[in-house]
């Protein structure tokens, strides 16, 4: 087989600005039936009156992907994105409406979906390719390019099981690309990778814009959709909320979070259960346990925390409250909160030191202090003894998703010595009326002036 | 439904490759982490081969079934049944095994149970080896009629190919399917003249037995190795089971065309 297999089909090329993607009415609906049984009844015959209940995943889309486009869609986890992507890609039947793709689909829907980890990189990506429907020949002549662009080295042929995630991201995003498809449609996988790799695949990107191929992602990543996108569409509940120009879907988007953020955390504090008065007199054990319950009840915290230490000290509840002292998990970019712990002593110490750390989703360390950096002297400490402390500060974190961590050790006899340490104890969101690039957003002033006319 | 069916086979014949690809993933998946790998493939016949012959020819001292020793005959009716089964039990969960690539990729789905189909053919020809290793260690000559196995193989496959269809496409729906179909395997197993032949029971029941499609085809392949009688000798029989076979092809095909929009939503 000659090698421009490999090129970019050209079905369409030249033909202007024919819609690569175009739904009419899309809606998908799934049918919740009381018994298995009636599902196949109504599936083998239609005209067998069966009980269903109606979920509706996307009600009445409709948009259009103009041939050589990239394309974002944004939403919160739920609204029904991957649906939409699916009944794209053609994995899903939608129940009603028309849609139309012109072109063949490379998806990568999630990481290394057909990838048996079994079998060597090299087998799996000839079975890639062949779910993507080339033949042998057709893979053979893009095999290089998929091992080059991989970069995995002398992993190709070993089983894919012992492959890092990052490496398998890297094969299968790899295959998805350089079979050259006329459109390629990326959910997430993308995150996974490392920075350099993640370079790597917006050069792709941009040379795929060149050659008019049309690409459609699914990112939380609004950095990503401003930066690559020319158009985007905000999905919410299934409906198709906005579709525009990347920067302003995005701007609504973020509209959209913060306003639902505010009637979200109105909500709760009507639900906060008064303050209980009594647990000064209770038994401090009894007492202990009400609070850490107190603690659980105001926010969500991470079940998969990291938590080691030696046990002197246990860090008992912690929290995040805004000026007014109620509890927040949802911040707003630029207002002031306590971020609160409470320690107990479980033997006597002297001088514990208490820390807390913010990370980004990807494990980097953003901010964070203790009492040690701050010159307090915490003092004594008698078994059974609760010391609480709080970090007042402004958050100026972009809006994102973050996670924090908190701590609590000493210097014993020069060694520092943990007692107990809670890492990705709690998420937390930041929510900001605009956008802004990097990690944080100091409060930009722009001052405009027009100093006269120069000639 | 004839539209449907051609439409289904140009699908098989465009996905070859994958197919095949598939099928010898599915053969070395089997042998993958052991130390003998495929050797396994030739051993598990020859083992059964073996205790058969010890215990009917040494040991039961069966006499002879039409002057061919008992092991030969038994194999020879044997082969095919196992192949059957093979096939039922490996593909009646074989979409659901698949949920990944069917909620992820656009994967032809139709293509799976032929996948397992292909897969099983592999041990198939293996037997089909030792059987002729037998044939030849007891004297029997080898004769034209042995080129009827083909035809009598594709049978199998075509019939089960339908079964196959419609067993993973419920499968998805209802779990229970599997056990169905496993408990099916057994009871076929012995109401099919396998173990004993047609002639010991009364003509009425004959006339039932017959009607099991299974039998043309543990017949066929008796008399292909064995008996060497043409299938054109019975064309009533052979009316029979086509008039059979296409039906649960079509209706297997119809099946899983049905329930094949809905397996992503379920998985």
């Amino acid at each position: 087989m000659s090698s421009d297999t490999c090129s970019p089909s050209s079905n369409f090329s030249g033909t202007g600005r024919a819609a690569a993607i175009e739904l009419k009415r899309i809606g998908k609906v799934y049918r919740v039936y009381n018994r298995q049984i009636d599902r196949i009844r109504d599936a083998l015959f239609p005209a067998s009156r069966v009980q269903y209940r109606k979920y509706h995943a996307l009600a009445d889309v409709s948009l259009q992907v103009e041939q050589g486009q990239t394309v974002g869609i944004i939403g919160r986890n739920g609204s029904g994105k991957s649906t939409l992507l699916q009944v794209i890609c053609g994995i899903l039947q939608p129940s009603s409406g028309q849609l139309e793709v012109r072109g063949r689909i490379s998806a990568l829907l999630e990481l290394g979906a057909g990838f048996n980890p079994e079998f060597t990189g090299r087998e799996n990506v000839y079975f890639n390719g062949a779910i993507l429907g080339l033949s042998r020949e057709e893979i053979d002549a893009c095999f290089t390019d998929i091992e080059s662009f991989a970069g995995i080295g002398e992993f190709i042929d070993r089983p894919v099981k012992t492959y890092s995630s990052g490496m398998y991201v890297r094969l299968a995003f790899a295959v998805a690309i350089n079979v050259r498809p006329d459109i390629l449609i990326v959910d997430e996988a993308l995150s996974v990778g490392d920075t350099l790799f993640q370079a790597r695949c917006f050069a792709k990107f941009r040379e795929f814009q060149e050659q008019g191929v049309t690409i459609l992602f699914v990112t939380h990543s609004m950095d990503l959709i401003t930066k690559y996108c020319s158009r985007a569409f905000l999905l919410e509940k299934g409906h198709l909320l906005h579709a525009g120009p990347a920067k302003d879907v995005v701007d609504a988007y973020n509209r959209m979070l913060v306003e639902q953020s505010a009637t979200e955390d109105a909500r709760k504090a009507e639900e906060r259960p008064q303050p209980e008065r009594e647990e000064e007199q209770m038994d401090p054990a009894a007492a202990l346990m009400a609070h850490q319950k107190k603690s659980e009840q105001e926010f969500r915290f991470n079940p998969d925390e990291n938590r080691y230490g030696n046990g002197k000290a246990e860090i008992i509840r912690v929290g995040i409250y805004d000026e007014e002292g109620n509890p927040r998990q949802t911040l707003h970019h630029g207002r002031v909160y306590d971020i609160v712990m409470e320690v107990v002593a479980r033997e006597d110490l002297v001088n514990p030191i208490l820390a807390y750390t913010i990370k980004d989703a990807k494990g980097f360390d953003l901010s964070g202090t203790n009492t040690f950096f701050h010159d307090i002297d915490t003092g004594r400490m008698r078994a059974g003894e609760v010391l609480r402390t709080v970090f007042r500060q402004r958050i100026l974190l972009v809006a994102g998703s973050y996670l924090i961590s908190f701590g609590c050790a000493a210097f014993e006899a020069g060694e520092y010595v943990v007692y107990d340490r809670r890492y990705d104890l709690m998420t937390l969101d930041v929510v900001s009326s605009r956008q802004s690039v990097g990690l944080f957003d100091p409060d930009v002033e722009i001052a405009l002036s027009r100093p006269g006319v120069s000639r | 439904m004839v539209k449907d069916l051609v439409a289904t086979m140009r699908l098989l014949q465009r996905n070859r490759q994958l197919i095949l690809g598939m099928a010898k993933r599915e053969v070395t998946m089997q042998y993958t982490g052991s130390l003998l790998g495929v050797v396994w493939t030739f051993i598990h016949p020859l083992v059964l081969i073996a205790v058969f012959w010890f215990v009917f020819s040494v040991g039961f001292k069966t006499r002879p079934m039409n002057n061919v020793p008992f092991v030969v005959w038994l194999t020879a009716g044997m082969m095919p049944w196992f192949l059957f089964a093979d096939i039922m039990t490996g593909s009646v969960g074989i979409v659901v095994a698949h949920t990944n690539l069917i909620k992820k990729t656009l994967f032809p789905s139709e293509i799976l149970p032929p996948v397992k189909i292909a897969a099983s053919l592999a041990t198939h020809a293996i037997f089909l080896g030792l059987l002729l290793g037998l044939l030849l260690l007891q004297g029997i000559s080898l004769s034209w009629y042995l080129l009827q196995f083909f035809y009598y193989c594709l049978c199998l496959c075509l019939f089960s190919l339908g079964l196959a269809w419609m067993c993973s496409a419920l499968n998805v729906f209802v779990r229970d399917i599997t056990h169905i179909v496993g408990v099916a395997i057994q009871v076929g197993f012995w109401i099919t003249p396998i173990f004993w032949d047609l002639q010991i029971m009364p003509g009425r029941v004959q006339f039932l037995l017959k009607l099991n499609p299974m039998y043309y085809i543990v017949q066929g392949y008796r008399d292909s190795f064995i008996y060497q009688t043409g299938f054109w000798c019975h064309p009533l029989q052979t009316a029979y089971f086509w008039t059979v076979c296409l039906l649960v092809l079509a209706g297997g095909m119809y099946i899983f065309k049905r329930l094949k929009p809905q397996f992503a939503d379920v998985l």
